[in-house]
């Protein structure tokens, strides 16, 4: 058994953990899970104390790593930052980089340390909670989260809506596990798309290939971004967070509650959080702008997830997410059964699973927020020597995808061509994204709730959890229909 | 400048024999100094396939004197590379039974058959493959099922698991046994809810959807301790004894396939590509057999509830695997499709 206790070694560890996560999570195909995935054979050399200082410090840095290219480039690290460069991004292009890291660094330290708090102290009821949530509530959520293409969609919403089934269209080729059918693929790439598109390679083409290939049509007419970044417009301080405390803790809570969500997956975390923090806030219009509103939500968010998708996997045995499911193995190897009796059987691993997670957060934000400083500059690199980079990092983090599949290149290369026609004609590209990233949930839930009914479309109508989801569908999408037409009267009587 | 120009052939000459020579040397394969890529048929770290091929890897690559680093990259992926990979020894794949399961149910082509690679040394099994019901189910087994039925003419029993594999297998054993021993009124009211991962079907027996589900024992082993009403399971049956665990297996249960005892573990081989050099093989063969029975491996696999010590060398492994295939294809023909069976 092991015993509760840590020394410089384990801190060292969990040091190293952010700093590689932090590094996989801001090259664009690199994810926690693959950093975790590589250290995991570690767990053989060290014992578990260690190990899970490291692993639990790749993850938090890895899950924070994401925002950088979001912010700085306009490509999200991991898929779970997408909507943090819908903010971050245009502050970046405002000269207000800097300041946008570091709000989001902020934000991904409150979102971790309350995830770290529910983690700590409402594991159990928590759990009872992800029980109750059926097939049919998270087919319910992931419509929820759809809703925020409408959202997106302001000024062209056909088009969005368009964008988004075609996503979701896309998210289902590939073999149908339930029995084991071909779907929607060429005989020519059967072994490919078996497992349908890989989900880094299509985010990468849609984000960075599409930038490059805009510039490349109309020729590089700056030579860089030309921000000062000595004399940023707006400097960072802590009173940025001032009217966003609510929206704060509510990104932490929802990034927490997806988490504890066997199988809804991390990127509907931050995609509500910003949809939630749209819906409510006094000022929706300014969202997609540069505001530290949408930044705050993303962020606290996707951090939140990480204490959240703990839950299930240490009190049920099942991992709330891709990279929790990899932490599995570490205890396997060990001989470590999780599952209903983890806690109460391993009080001491329990307890190092806590000061881990908190000691990797408080490591992330020391290890970002000043050396961010200096990051950040990249964005003054001439496009000439950038460019390159960036389609290089593309290419590998791509080919790393499936760890060493050339056809993820070409299907980033591809996704990148789709990408750059969906922008030429005015198609949105992060609605095709969500909707692709949210598409195969929609449909194993779908089917999990049609199996569990006899075929009974009612079923989606009959718990009180999925009729209160329901409420909150509605309300979203009046709002997203009622502000298009609002915008649309304003914009003819601005005509007149 | 003639004498040069032959002094200089003639080097060049000796130069090219000796590095003929050196060459000649350097083609006798061997896996000593090399780093080899082991795939494996799932993407999971956190299941069987990834856990005993990572443990085995580390013995076996201190035996071989190379390199090897497990790569989870799913079945279709791993398949492919036993087609695609040239047979030198740098890739090479451990896998379960899915290795010709997935082309016994149609899900992969011919072209991944036994056949068309090379079949290595076994190196472990796992027995733990199990169905667990929630602890207040009216029925202690599934050989009670049948007789709960029959008590109960409006009862259906709803068994949850996954197409084209191992669950698949103990599924359609179960159901042609019901079949033979009850009829078809009892076996119609056995339905099948596909479920993927034991996250899923473990959420379909607390959504009531699925009232028996199968998975690996030991992700089933706290929910039978557990005093929780809501999560509390109990074991219905293993498809194989495990030493020291005290639950029944069909064995024991008297679940038959065509009358005879079903014992179904799964068993981890090692696969090569097709034409893969015998030399390699044989180096094989002796590694694994000096880590068979290496103390350490016994024990890391042991403690995961796997079972160590079953080498079997690439002759007697083709020569298992391709009876132990065999012997369920007749069963998979003739057993209906789940599409069928499903509720």
């Amino acid at each position: 058994m092991e015993v509760f206790s840590f020394g410089l070694l384990q801190i060292f560890m969990s040091l190293l953990g952010v700093c590689i996560g932090v590094i996989f999570g801001s090259l664009p195909g690199m994810t926690a899970t693959m950093a975790i995935a590589i250290f995991l054979p570690l767990t053989y050399a060290y014992n578990l104390t260690t190990s899970l200082f490291l692993l639990l410090g790749l993850y938090v840095g890895g899950i924070s790593g994401g925002l950088i290219p979001a912010i700085l480039l306009n490509i999200p690290g991991t898929p779970s930052s997408i909507c943090t460069g819908f903010d971050g991004f245009p502050m970046a292009k405002r000269g207000e980089g800097l300041r946008a890291l570091r709000i989001g660094i902020t934000a991904s330290l409150i979102g971790g340390l309350i995830s770290l708090v529910s983690l700590w102290f409402f594991t159990p009821p928590l759990a009872r909670l992800a029980i109750n949530f059926s097939a049919i509530e998270k087919f319910l959520i992931i419509v929820f989260a759809l809703t925020i293409i409408a959202a997106l969609s302001k000024g062209s919403m056909i088009k969005g809506i368009f964008a988004g089934f075609a996503g979701v269209l896309i998210s289902l080729i590939g073999q149908f596990a339930d029995n084991n059918t071909m779907r929607m693929v060429p005989k020519l790439f059967r072994v490919d798309l078996r497992m349908g598109f890989q989900l880094l390679p299509v985010l990468i083409g849609l984000f960075a290939l599409v930038q490059i290939f805009q510039e490349a049509e109309t020729g590089v007419k700056e030579e860089h971004q030309n921000i000062d970044l000595n004399h940023e417009t707006r400097k960072f301080s802590f009173k940025d967070f001032k009217g966003q405390g609510f929206n704060l803790i509510r990104s932490g809570l929802i990034g927490t509650f997806v988490g504890v969500l066997p199988g809804v997956g991390g990127s509907a975390a931050s995609l509500l959080s910003y949809s939630q923090a749209k819906s409510m806030s006094k000022h929706p219009e300014k969202f997609g702008t540069g505001y530290i509103g949408g930044l705050v939500a993303s962020e606290g968010a996707n951090n939140g997830l990480t204490g959240g998708a703990l839950i299930p996997l240490l009190s049920l045995g099942i991992p709330g997410d891709s990279t929790t499911a990899v932490l599995i193995g570490a205890f396997m190897l060990q001989g470590i059964q999780v599952g209903p009796l983890f806690i109460t059987n391993n009080p001491d691993i329990w307890k190092t699973i806590l000061v881990a997670m908190g000691v990797a957060n408080i490591f992330m934000y020391v290890v970002m927020f000043y050396p961010i400083k200096y990051i950040v500059k990249v964005i003054n690199f001439p496009k000439a020597r950038i460019y390159p980079v960036i389609i290089l990092l593309c290419t590998v983090g791509s080919y790393a995808t499936q760890n060493g599949n050339m056809f993820d290149v070409w299907a980033m290369l591809f996704f990148g061509v789709v990408g750059y026609f969906f922008a030429k004609f005015k198609f949105s590209i992060p609605s095709f994204l969500i909707g692709f990233i949210l598409g195969s949930d929609l449909e194993k839930y779908f089917v999990d709730s049609i199996k569990g009914s006899g075929g009974d479309l009612m079923t989606f109508f009959s718990r009180p959890i999925g009729n209160a989801i329901w409420v909150l569908i509605v309300i979203s999408l009046v709002y997203a229909f009622y502000d298009e037409w609002k915008s649309k009267r304003l914009a003819r009587k601005t005509k007149k | 400048m003639k004498k040069l120009l032959l002094l200089s052939l003639c080097l060049l000459l000796a130069g090219g024999a000796l590095f003929a020579a050196g060459a000649s040397e350097e083609a006798v394969p061997t896996f000593e100094g090399k780093n080899v890529r082991v795939v494996i048929g799932s993407t999971s770290t956190g299941g069987d396939s990834y856990l005993i091929a990572e443990t085995v890897s580390r013995y076996l690559g201190k035996a071989l004197g190379a390199n090897l680093k497990v790569d989870a990259v799913g079945a279709a992926v791993a398949l492919d590379a036993m087609q695609t990979v040239k047979p030198d020894g740098n890739t090479i794949m451990m896998f379960h039974d899915m290795t010709y399961l997935g082309i016994s149910f149609g899900a992969y082509d011919e072209m991944y058959s036994l056949e068309n690679m090379t079949v290595g040394p076994r190196i472990a099994q796992n027995p733990g493959s199990a169905w667990g019901a929630k602890v207040e189910a009216p029925y202690e087994s599934l050989a009670e099922i049948p007789e709960y039925l029959k008590k109960n003419p409006n009862a259906v029993v709803r068994m949850a698991c996954e197409a084209g594999g191992v669950s698949h297998v103990g599924f359609i054993v179960y159901w042609q046994w019901v079949m033979d021993t009850y009829g078809a009124d009892i076996a119609d009211r056995i339905r099948v809810v596909i479920g993927g991962s034991t996250g899923d079907k473990l959420q379909m027996l607390w959504d009531g959807n699925a009232d028996v589900i199968f998975a690996d024992y030991t992700s089933l082993l706290q929910y039978t301790q557990t005093d929780d009403p809501k999560l509390a399971m109990k074991y219905m049956a293993l498809l194989d004894n495990i030493d020291g665990v005290n639950e029944t297996s069909y064995a024991d249960q008297g679940i038959t396939l065509d009358g005879k005892e079903f014992r179904f573990a799964k068993d981890f081989l090692i696969y090569l590509p097709k034409d893969f050099p015998t030399e390699l093989v044989a180096e094989l063969d002796v590694a694994m057999k000096s880590v068979n029975a290496d103390p350490g491996l016994r024990a890391d696999l042991g403690k995961m509830n796997f079972r160590p010590g079953k080498y079997l060398n690439a002759e007697e492994s083709k020569q298992f695997i391709y009876a132990k295939r065999d012997s369920l294809q007749g069963l998979i023909d003739r057993a209906p499709s789940l599409d069928d069976l499903v509720l």
